[in-house]
């Protein structure tokens, strides 16, 4: 019993799991959909928001979290009151995935999980301005992306990234920063 | 059929207008900011803005709303858990000036009714959803970062400053009302507390706290002040250190995060009323029990977590020594309380395929308890022993076990998500149940045998659980454990809950459940040679309940409305020997040459209850930064229609709290009230005593001293209004029937503490 407990444990693949996603895949998708209200001019760009949902391939937790986030936001079909247009990305570089963004003219790239040592890449790969980086695991916003969710406390919070936030032409209301944990 | 009629059908006319409201919240077009709040980011307003002010109910919703685990071991909206579900926070245990997890159940729980037995006996007699007994907290299951904290030799759990937890090192507290040994197994009949623990975020921190506490001395009517001989202040400190650090080893992240507190309470002295019976047990020269008692208290306790990846290690450790001077002689230096615990635990968390992932730990604890009293008359001790005797309890229980939890999401969407696990125990005890030395000599008794066992036993069990989320509206959860278990046998503990979330913000939860408690070592071998033989054989403790709650949110206030029937049977107390098993203990060698067959007891199961009760809670924020909130019980419970002691008809907790700026200065007032209840006598009265109504109050302010970055303030006044509880001391006695009922006191009624803690970024 003890060696099937080890084996099925210890043989199992590592994704780097110190970075966990904590906020259900569903509760950020409603939140990001408010979030974004209070986004300068997220609501009211033209046509329908681009959504790149960005999966690690072979990694069982980002494809996890990538079905989750896809099937949230095709239950929602709209965020901030736009119409959303939902593309995967299987991520093999930042440079492929900021040349998809630009090409798609991604209006948010959503990280799932096991991105966090590329978000800085990422971060600088995408086109500005007006693309809003948002990663599922709390941390990634300490490492450059724009937007996250995380459990403080068992409760969700946004996290955001002010510089990057800056960087991108984003300005987010008070009201979120009032709310958010603000990295400056 | 369309959802409102779906919901037209379900509820009243009266929610149904509410809830609409709340709908209509989540359509409104969004207006315009002060310019002094869009100063620190934008320029511009957004174009969706939900109200005037600024404020979006719906954003501030999803965040108050709490993300919990407890109730069906994965993530889940606590709107959508099978169970009441809720979460204390640490800015909550802040600003309301908690120092321990019974007083946040307490003052911030629901359903929660604690009784402070520690200035009378050992102990805490913690009482949900209508259940109290003088049962150490046997019924509740309380953990720590999901590990077991209930001693595996007694079942036992302290959730007052014996569990080991500075309160600094708790992130949240999360309780999960009913029945839940279909998830945990043993101990879950009433509730289940998970105490999760703070862990390194960002960066890398040093953390110290110092507080110091002042409580007013009593007099012999239980209330501050009264001039009595040899009285003094009480004086209550804690100092803790800590520190968080981030490292990379071996390619992986890691953290690491410690906590470590030292506690010490030289208590305020209470006036007890001298008391002149010979049932007493007086010192040479003493005519009388009772005066001026006094106590102290220490609690040392460690608490780390180290991760490395996937895998993380948790170790615990605790002291805790307190004197018991009401018990036996008047405030003997030998009487006291301990407990100690080791815990360890390393747990691993992976996915093995998108669908499956699958958790392990490996745990392993050492308990130990002891408590000793001592006895100047013969009259409690073993022959010989004329002068009187010292007595001591004392057990200890080490356990080693492998859990595993493989939890499939088949459509990776939450919708179909099943859960199937195992757990294997192995329990070694030891105990001395009943050791007395005589009180000038400290020898042992010459003729008596005083009990000893040492004791090996196995736990085994499986569980499974389905979550059915066919629509967007209805959650079901389906599940059982079976528990295999050489003290007693096999158990099984079923579930089944429905969760309909008609619209937005409403909740209807139904649910069935079963649970038990496993009659332990010590309960089996519970003996003493002059009053007590062992039971041997004890079935285990069964509950089965039945919960319909109904919550509701609008934009300010939300609320719950829970009501709850539930049937016990099979409680393990105490009954009267019959002939046949007395000759049998005396065959065994078991009683002392003194004992009286008339008077020897012994454990069975005995008692069926029966609860019907409710629970009531609120919220609101009604403007920035002010919360009011607040629940209350109403429960009855009986044996044999009779009320049981101490759990009163109705109880519950108020609170306001005004923060001037989040995470900022807070001014807050918390009280926690009780009606009137039947007072606890472990002796038999002629008559049953009641106790008034309970009052306890705590003003508390809080907040970051700004000229110091990192460095934060609390400071706590409390006050009991009535300083009694319902536990006798002395009371109307078929030898005594005059004698006037002697509540033990509240340790102290009127105490307060300032409290410094520093966060240092490194």
């Amino acid at each position: 019993m003890l060696g099937l407990a080890l084996g099925l444990a210890l043989g199992a693949p590592i994704d780097g799991a110190a970075d966990e996603v904590t906020v259900p895949a569903g509760l950020q998708v409603q939140l990001l959909d408010r979030v974004l209200r209070y986004e300068h001019g997220f609501p009211t760009a033209a046509g329908s928001a681009v959504v790149l949902v960005v999966v690690r391939p072979g990694a069982p937790e980002s494809e996890r979290v990538a079905v989750q986030l896809r099937t949230a936001f095709t239950s929602s079909r709209t965020i901030a009151d736009r119409a959303v247009e939902l593309a995967v990305h299987q991520y093999r570089s930042a440079a492929r995935l900021g040349r998809r963004a630009r090409t798609r003219h991604a209006s948010v790239v959503y990280l799932s999980a096991g991105l966090g040592a590329e978000v800085g890449a990422i971060a600088s790969a995408l086109p500005s301005p007006g693309v809003v980086l948002v990663s599922s695991v709390g941390a990634d916003v300490d490492r450059g992306a724009t937007l996250a969710f995380e459990l403080v406390s068992a409760r969700p919070t946004i996290a955001v990234n002010l510089p990057r936030a800056t960087a991108q032409q984003l300005q987010f209301s008070a009201h979120v920063l009032r709310v958010a944990r603000v990295v400056r | 059929m369309t959802r409102r009629n779906r919901w037209a059908l379900a509820l009243a006319l009266v929610v149904s207008l509410a809830s609409a409201r709340a709908v209509a919240q989540d359509t409104s077009a969004p207006e315009a900011e002060s310019a002094s709040e869009a100063q620190s980011a934008s320029a511009s307003a957004p174009s969706s803005a939900p109200d005037e002010e600024g404020a979006d109910p719906l954003l501030d919703a999803l965040l108050g709303e709490s993300v919990v685990s407890t109730a069906s071991r994965g993530a889940e909206r606590s709107s959508v858990a099978p169970a009441t579900t809720y979460t204390i926070s640490a800015r909550e245990i802040e600003i309301f000036g908690i120092r321990t997890v019974d007083e946040a159940l307490s003052f911030l729980g629901v359903g929660f009714y604690i009784g402070h037995v520690r200035d009378y006996d050992t102990g805490i007699d913690v009482g949900v959803s209508g259940l109290i007994q003088r049962d150490g907290g046997r019924h509740i299951l309380v953990m720590v970062d999901g590990h077991i904290m209930n001693s595996q030799d007694t079942g036992t759990v302290s959730p007052h400053e014996g569990l080991g937890v500075p309160v600094e090192a708790i992130d949240y507290i999360e309780v999960m009302l009913g029945a839940g040994s279909v998830a945990y197994g043993s101990n879950a009949m009433v509730a289940v507390i998970n105490v999760v623990t703070r862990h390194a975020s960002s960066g890398n921190h040093l953390y110290g706290v110092a507080e110091l506490g002042l409580a007013a001395p009593t007099g012999y009517d239980d209330l501050p002040g009264g001039g009595l001989p040899g009285e003094r202040v009480g004086l209550r400190y804690r100092l803790g250190l800590g520190g968080s650090f981030a490292f990379t080893l071996f390619g992986s992240p890691g953290d690491i995060t410690l906590r470590a507190e030292w506690l010490e309470d030289i208590s305020n002295s209470y006036g007890i009323t001298p008391t002149v019976q010979d049932d007493f047990s007086l010192r040479p020269g003493e005519t009388a029990w009772g005066g001026t008692a006094t106590h102290t208290m220490q609690a040392p306790s460690v608490v780390a977590r180290m991760r490395v990846g996937d895998f993380t290690l948790r170790v615990m450790a605790n002291q805790y020594t307190r004197g018991i001077p009401l018990i036996g002689a008047f405030v003997d230096p030998w009487s006291r309380e301990l407990r100690e615990a080791l815990r360890a635990e390393l747990a691993h968390r992976t996915s093995l395929s998108p669908e499956a992932t699958l958790s392990t730990r490996f745990y392993a604890d050492y308990t130990r308890f002891s408590e000793r009293t001592s006895y100047r008359l013969d009259y409690w001790c073993v022959e010989g022993q004329l002068d009187g005797c010292n007595f001591d309890i004392g057990s200890a229980g080490r356990s080693a076990g492998l859990e595993q939890v493989l939890t499939l999401d088949w459509t990776l969407d939450s919708r179909f998500t099943s859960t199937i696990g195992y757990d294997v125990r192995g329990r070694d005890t030891t105990a001395r149940p009943a050791d007395y030395y005589d009180v000038i000599t400290n020898a042992t008794p010459y003729t008596s045998r005083t009990p000893y066992w040492h004791q090996v036993t196995v736990l085994g069990a499986v569980f499974v659980q389905q979550i059915i989320r066919p629509i967007e509206w209805l959650s079901l959860n389906l599940g059982g454990r079976l528990d295999a278990d050489s003290l007693f046998g096999f158990r099984i503990s079923p579930r089944a809950a429905a969760v309909v979330t008609p619209v937005d913000r409403t909740t209807i939860r139904a649910s069935y459940a079963e649970a038990f408690r496993t009659p332990t070592s010590y309960e089996l071998g519970q003996s003493d040679p002059t009053f007590q033989i062992a039971a041997l054989t004890l079935r285990p403790e069964v509950v089965r309940t039945v919960e319909l709650e109904w919550q509701q949110g609008f934009d300010w206030l939300t609320f719950s409305l829970r009501g709850f029937a539930s049937f016990y049977e099979d409680f393990i107390g105490q009954r009267p020997a019959t002939m046949a098993e007395f000759d049998v203990a005396v065959a065994r060698g078991e009683v002392a040459a003194t004992g009286v067959a008339d008077n020897f007891v012994r454990n069975d199961n005995l008692s069926a209850l029966r609860t019907f009760g409710g629970t009531g809670s609120f919220s609101m924020r009604p403007v920035e930064g002010l919360t009011l909130a607040g629940s209350v019980q109403i429960a009855d419970t009986r044996q044999a229609d009779v009320q049981i002691p101490i759990m009163p008809l109705w109880c519950g907790n108020a609170r306001i709290a005004y923060e001037l700026s989040p995470n900022g200065v807070a001014f807050a007032l918390a009280t926690i009230f009780a009606g009137e209840r039947l007072a606890y006598a472990s002796f038999t009265a002629t008559r049953p005593i009641m106790i008034g109504e309970q009052l306890d109050l705590r003003l508390t302010v809080s907040g970051p001293i700004d000229f110091i970055p990192g460095l934060r303030f609390r400071t706590s006044f409390s006050y009991s209004v009535n300083p009694h509880q319902p536990y006798l001391i002395n009371g109307p006695l078929e030898a005594y029937p005059d004698a006037a009922p002697l509540y033990h006191p509240v340790s102290s009624p009127l105490f307060g503490y300032l409290g410094l803690s520093y966060d240092l970024s490194l």
